[in-house]
């Protein structure tokens, strides 16, 4: 038996194993239609609204309930039942058909109104990235470049030794928060590509898979003494910049630091499939300024990069 | 105040909830503590070990620890104990879940979160058996909560298997194929459906010959009447069976033939069996959902997509690799080690007495 702490880290196997899946099922090597006809299976016997289930499957439910049955079964084992049963229907039925012929009407209706927002949203999902799972799915294996060494110094310098929790959002392979918790500071970092993280928690970093704006989301309220974006912060789409950018502030203490380390030139592949593009370092600190951090400024800048480190104004 | 009486629902003998009261009433009394257990719903054979509710003495000179996975017809009144309530949370299963399959179960679970929605804030505080569920009793704003885990005796699956069972499984593997398992309540929140289409994923991929045994009761005779119609309609009556509730013994025999575990759950606030597959060195596959990532804390293969052709792939990748399965099932003792009865029994008490001095 091998000993637990040589074992590989199955945090790192499964995201190969994701990767293998996914080129697998984009070269055409798995059964044709195999996942669809699987899918379809379990949709015969899913009840509407169930998990998995599609618009268009729950429309047919629904259209398939606009046929009221107004036949009721007339049978009992008790003598007698039968009859009466035979003839309440028979007195209700001009009434209760009536009243069917306007239900299914409704039924039909909703079900058509539901078709033509069902082909809207799969149209509109076909053109905005950000809502289809297709580009999504893509994303997850694009390269993800680290910030350079000289990058990471620079950050290093400008937070110092600060009182309090910093975080890096994206961390990517945790250089940044090892050099920082090198130095005293209580850093942590999130990432969501864990596979990226493998080696960082190996060396015993406070390295955590998640996704930076979800993380963010959950943080109480001044609880960081300076926070760094950076991965994210490049390739989101505008609307998913701004609320990190409202976030950072947010959990940031009046007295922090809130650093954007930015790209001013993406890798090819990274920007091909990314939602949204970098912002310029003068967009940033407009940003920062406008929600009452005006003393942003830039303290590292290469021909691919820069640091934008903001405190607030005194 | 040297009491601290537990109060449970329901109190069913052999299930995880039960196993715990009766092991924290154990840990309570060995700790000095006057302890009893007392049930809304009491079987018969376990008069004796436990009291009905109305027993329950008058006044406030005890603590009460309210065992919470369900609802329960005095879930309200609870509010009113305040101070000298202790929730111990187990988590309640989202009534989403449920609705499409089951309305009227639904319902009782929507019911339960508004109970306990009620109780938490006023209670002196928490334990809870996962951060995940933990997470769930701070945004109730619980007062003070404490993450101590489930109390098993996990030596028990060390006894010997049904001979029976044992060799019926032992008959199944003679004729090759790998033998796949999952072990809870025939439950939409359990997602055994999913395992079914994966079963037939892998079945076309990887291995034609492998079977899926799905122990345990059902809570939903829709969803289990639907399964059964899937397993027909993707011609899988030979190779999935679904074997209802099983004896202690039957239990084990299902774990010693087992080649890997797979959970595809859509929410856990636990997930005992994990624990008892990695006791028993199976290699645990399952989806990254509710606490189930803290249960396998790196010690099972925690895949991000459940897919059919995802768990596939994760279980194929075990089932291919003798080292790296070997690997899981040695990660898997230590972590089920981790959270043996004898080093969570001082971590729970210690948890509890920090919430009564809180």
């Amino acid at each position: 038996m091998p000993p637990a702490d040589s074992a590989p880290d199955l945090d790192v196997i499964a995201a190969e194993i994701a990767a293998e899946v996914h080129r697998r099922r984009a070269s055409g090597e798995f059964p044709p239609d195999l996942e669809r006809r699987l899918d379809a299976a379990f949709a015969r016997y899913s009840p509407p609204g169930s998990l998995g289930a599609t618009a268009e499957g729950l429309l047919a439910r629904a259209e398939e309930c606009t046929a009221i049955d107004t036949d009721p079964p007339t049978s009992s084992q008790r003598a007698g039942v039968p009859v009466v049963k035979q003839g309440i229907k028979r007195a209700m039925a001009w009434y209760i058909n009536f009243v069917a012929g306007q239900v299914s009407a409704l039924g039909g209706h909703l079900v058509a109104a539901g078709r033509v927002l069902d082909r809207r949203v799969t149209r509109l999902e076909s053109v905005v990235s950000e809502a289809s799972d297709i580009v999504a799915q893509e994303r997850r294996f694009a390269p993800a470049p680290a910030p350079d060494d000289d990058t990471i110094d620079a950050i290093a310098r400008e937070l110092g030794l600060l009182e309090g929790r910093v975080l890096h959002a994206e961390c990517r392979t945790g250089a940044l928060v090892e050099r920082l918790a090198g130095a005293g500071t209580v850093a942590y970092g999130v990432e969501p590509r864990r596979e990226l993280l493998v080696d960082a928690s190996r060396r015993g970093l406070d390295v955590r898979p998640d996704d930076a704006l979800e993380h963010l989301r959950r943080l109480p309220e001044k609880s960081l003494a300076a926070i760094v974006l950076s991965g994210a912060v490049d390739t989101a789409p505008l609307a998913q910049q701004l609320e990190l950018l409202d976030h950072a502030v947010r959990v940031t203490r009046p007295e922090g630091r809130i650093v954007i380390a930015s790209t001013a030139k993406l890798d090819p592949i990274v920007a091909d499939l990314a939602l949204g593009h970098p912002l310029g370092r003068a967009t940033w600190m407009h940003l920062l300024a406008v929600r009452g951090w005006g003393d942003a400024r830039v303290a590292h800048e290469t021909p691919t990069s820069f640091v934008v480190v903001a405190s607030r104004a005194a | 105040m040297t009491a601290v009486h537990q109060f449970v629902p329901v109190l069913a003998g052999r299930d995880a909830i039960g196993r715990h009261t009766f092991a924290a009433r154990d840990l309570l009394r060995a700790a000095g503590y006057e302890s009893e257990i007392y049930a809304e719903e009491l079987r018969p054979e376990l008069i004796g070990q436990a009291k009905p509710i109305e027993d329950l003495p008058r006044g406030d000179d005890f603590w009460l620890l309210y065992q919470c996975s369900t609802g329960s017809e005095l879930g309200s009144h609870l509010a009113d104990h305040g101070e000298a309530v202790i929730v111990n949370y187990h988590n309640i299963t989202p009534a989403e879940l449920f609705m499409p399959w089951e309305p009227l179960v639904g319902r009782e679970m929507l019911k339960a979160r508004k109970q306990l929605a009620r109780v938490v804030p006023k209670a002196r505080g928490a334990l809870a058996v996962s951060s995940f569920n933990a997470a769930e009793l701070v945004a109730l704003d619980c007062r003070h909560v404490e993450v101590a885990p489930i109390l098993l005796d996990l030596t028990d699956l060390d006894e010997a298997p049904d001979r029976l069972t044992a060799a019926r499984l032992a008959r199944y593997k003679a004729s090759g194929g790998s033998d796949w398992l999952f072990v809870g309540r025939i439950a939409p929140n359990k997602a055994q459906h999913e395992l079914v289409l994966a079963l037939a994923a892998y079945r076309e991929t990887v291995d034609p010959n492998a079977r899926l045994w799905l122990v345990g009761s059902s809570s939903s005779h829709h969803y289990q009447t639907r399964i059964g119609d899937l397993i027909g309609d993707l011609g899988l009556q030979d190779a999935v069976h679904v074997v209802g509730s099983s004896s202690p013994a039957e239990l084990i025999a299902y774990y010693a033939a087992a080649d890997v575990f797979v959970c595809v759950s859509d929410h856990e606030g636990f997930c005992v069996p994990v624990l008892e597959a990695m006791h028993r060195r199976v290699p645990v596959v399952a989806y990254h959902a509710g606490a189930i990532p803290e249960t396998l804390a790196g010690a099972g293969l925690c895949l991000s997509s459940k897919r059919p052709l995802d768990v596939a792939g994760g279980v194929g990748r075990v089932l291919g690799d003798t080292s790296l399965r070997e690997a899981m099932a040695a990660k898997g003792t230590v972590r089920a080690r981790d959270l043996d009865l004898a080093r969570t029994g001082p971590r729970f008490l210690a948890a509890l007495e920090r919430v009564m001095a809180a």
